[in-house]
């Protein structure tokens, strides 16, 4: 009953979102609370230009540039792969961006001496802590693509492995889910770790550099590539590899970003009466 | 008057040191309650508590009733709470910030335009109206954070150090908008270590040092209850010897400063007096009985400074 009314009440607060004013400052309505963003934003270009590049690398199939006097393959691949590779370019563009959002958040706020201010308000810290992430993140315009993306992938991925490929239906179903959830936790461990930083130091800077480090550690020794690597050494199928090497990545994330949002809670209960 | 804010044995420890020891003491009602100390006193480690910041490490504390510990929301609301390091959005322009705070304090839309333009006007700032916070003054920008602590009415301000950093022009424009704000009854409870200007305005004052309270009481209680002698400044048209002579033979009056000694008019003298109004008022009397010409006889006020000094050891946590 507890837990039953906690999520009414949570419910009750996303849907008021619109109307909370932090949420709604973070979001840019209040002043412009984000300088970090603003000049992120001036080089997007440039983050643009990085994300496709790397989004390339990392989402292609190789046999999509030595398949062109097969259509019907090529066709196939396109098929299979623009999808990923766009999902891979918004989620590295989505990464980069989203602790430019977030990181200041907090560390801004003590900085500027606000923060004491804001917590004197009505809201609670958690409640604060959560408009301010929330309405960081509305200012990326990535999550309708990333949908729409992501859902269209992994049914892709599940039909094409579990009744046109060779794999089963199970491992096509993991396959699918990994790859569904996969652009999400990613982007949202990138926000979360710029938050969780965020309560701690006082330099939106060193919060800044700090994500970014655990956001490139995190993309280097979480990939596929390595994934699969270790099951291969484990000694597991090739069924099994495959699967494994694209849900990992996606499980691992999904810890941190779970640990992340516990450690933020917590974060929160400790901030909220020092 | 009824009491607004309680505070029983609070004690803050931060490891081995106590930056709050043991502090009692009750705020009325509309009172303007001066915090002083010097820095390091625990002057603001008593402010954050009451504000439900920090949490002590003992004893109990109520703002209007409700305790900082068991219901901090329901003081939060009650109060108005300005930092030392007065926290302002230098993104948001000056209507932006008031109605900003204004809406996280759950207040209408409709209503907000209308407050603040009075509160804008309240501190003098309605011509800075869609000025960024950044282009203020230091002294624009604590009235306007004075201006916020008021958004939601609260009954209790807090304000720690109000005055601080501020050029005399400011620091006299503070001192008017604290008493404004007496005159509309709220009970305002603030630190400062500008001594001359916790005397023109409080009611009551409390002097800490070393985390522990050394005085506290009514203003001019305080002062009258730690000086032990009076100073009366004289002027008359006649010679000063036998003025002076006059004056030593009455049993209150302990020693004569002459114009050379201290800094007086020339034809004026001061004297240590040890007697209550009546034999003051005697004394008065008998030297115009015995034709002086008096121009001028005022008891000279000892400043907070003094009191300040008198109960202060210079211990510094």
């Amino acid at each position: 009953m507890k837990a039953l009314a906690r999520l009414r009440r949570g419910w009750r607060w996303v849907r008021s979102l619109n109307e909370n004013p932090i949420y709604l400052r973070e979001k840019g309505d209040w002043g412009n609370p984000n300088p970090f963003y603003e000049t992120l934003r001036r080089y997007s270009p440039f983050v643009v230009m990085a994300a496709i590049l790397f989004g390339l690398c990392a989402g292609t199939n190789p046999a999509l540039l030595g398949a062109s006097e097969d259509d019907e393959l090529f066709a196939f691949i396109c098929v299979l792969c623009l999808p990923g590779a766009l999902l891979s370019m918004l989620t590295i563009y989505g990464s980069f961006m989203a602790p430019a959002l977030t990181a200041p958040t907090i560390s801004m706020e003590k900085d500027r001496g606000t923060w004491d201010i804001l917590r004197l308000t009505p809201h609670s810290t958690a409640s604060i802590l959560l408009a301010k992430l929330f309405g960081g993140l509305s200012r990326l315009r990535i999550w309708r693509v990333m949908a729409v993306l992501s859902v269209f992938q992994a049914l892709m991925l599940f039909c094409v492995l579990s009744f046109a490929g060779s794999g089963t239906a199970v491992s096509g179903f993991f396959i699918g889910l990994g790859a569904l959830i996969r652009p999400w936790v990613e982007v949202l461990f990138a926000a979360f770790i710029g938050m969780y930083l965020s309560t701690w130091v006082r330099s939106s800077t060193y919060a800044l550099a700090g994500s970014y480090t655990i956001v490139v550690l995190m993309k280097v020794f979480s990939n596929n590539a390595i994934w699969l690597g270790i099951w291969s050494l484990l000694g597991v199928d090739d069924s099994g590899m495959l699967t494994g090497s694209i849900l990992s990545p996606a499980i691992v994330y999904g810890t941190a970003v779970l640990f992340l949002w516990w450690g933020i809670v917590r974060q929160a209960k400790k901030l909220s009466i020092s | 008057m009824s009491t607004i804010i309680e505070i029983q044995g609070l004690t803050k420890k931060y490891g081995d040191l106590t930056a709050l020891n043991d502090l009692t003491l009750t705020i009325n009602e509309g009172e303007v309650f001066g915090f002083i100390g010097p820095n390091g006193a625990g002057k603001t480690t008593t402010m954050r508590i009451l504000t439900t910041l920090l949490k002590p490490s003992g004893g109990k504390a109520w703002v209007a009733g409700e305790s900082v510990i068991d219901n901090p929301r329901a003081v939060r609301r009650n109060i108005g709470y300005m930092p030392d390091f007065f926290g302002v959005y230098d993104d948001m322009k000056v209507w932006e910030y008031l109605d900003f705070f204004a809406a996280c304090y759950d207040i209408p839309p409709a209503t907000r335009l209308g407050m603040i333009d009075d509160l804008l006007a309240l501190v003098d700032l309605g011509h800075k109206k869609d000025a960024f916070v950044d282009s203020l003054s230091r002294g624009m920008k604590q009235r306007l954070c004075l201006a916020r602590t008021l958004a939601h009415d609260p009954q209790v301000l807090i304000l720690d150090e109000p005055a601080s950093g501020l050029d005399p022009r400011a620091r006299i424009e503070m001192r008017e908008l604290l008493r404004e704000l007496k005159l509309m009854g709220k009970t305002i409870f603030f630190s400062s270590h500008i001594l001359s200007e916790v005397a023109d305005i409080c009611t009551s004052i409390a002097i800490l040092e070393a985390g522990s309270l050394v005085a506290y009481g009514d203003m001019t209680e305080m002062k009258r209850q730690l000086r032990t002698h009076r100073l009366i400044q004289l002027r008359v048209l006649d010679e000063m010897t036998p003025v002076q002579e006059f004056l030593l033979r009455h049993e209150a009056v302990e020693s004569i400063i002459t114009s050379e000694e201290a800094d007086i008019p020339s034809d004026a003298m001061r004297f240590d007096f040890t007697g209550d109004d009546e034999s003051l008022s005697s004394l008065l009397a008998s030297l115009i009985a015995n034709n002086f010409r008096v121009v001028a006889f005022q008891e000279e006020t000892g400043d907070l400074e003094d009191v300040f000094l008198q109960v202060t050891k210079g211990i510094v946590n």
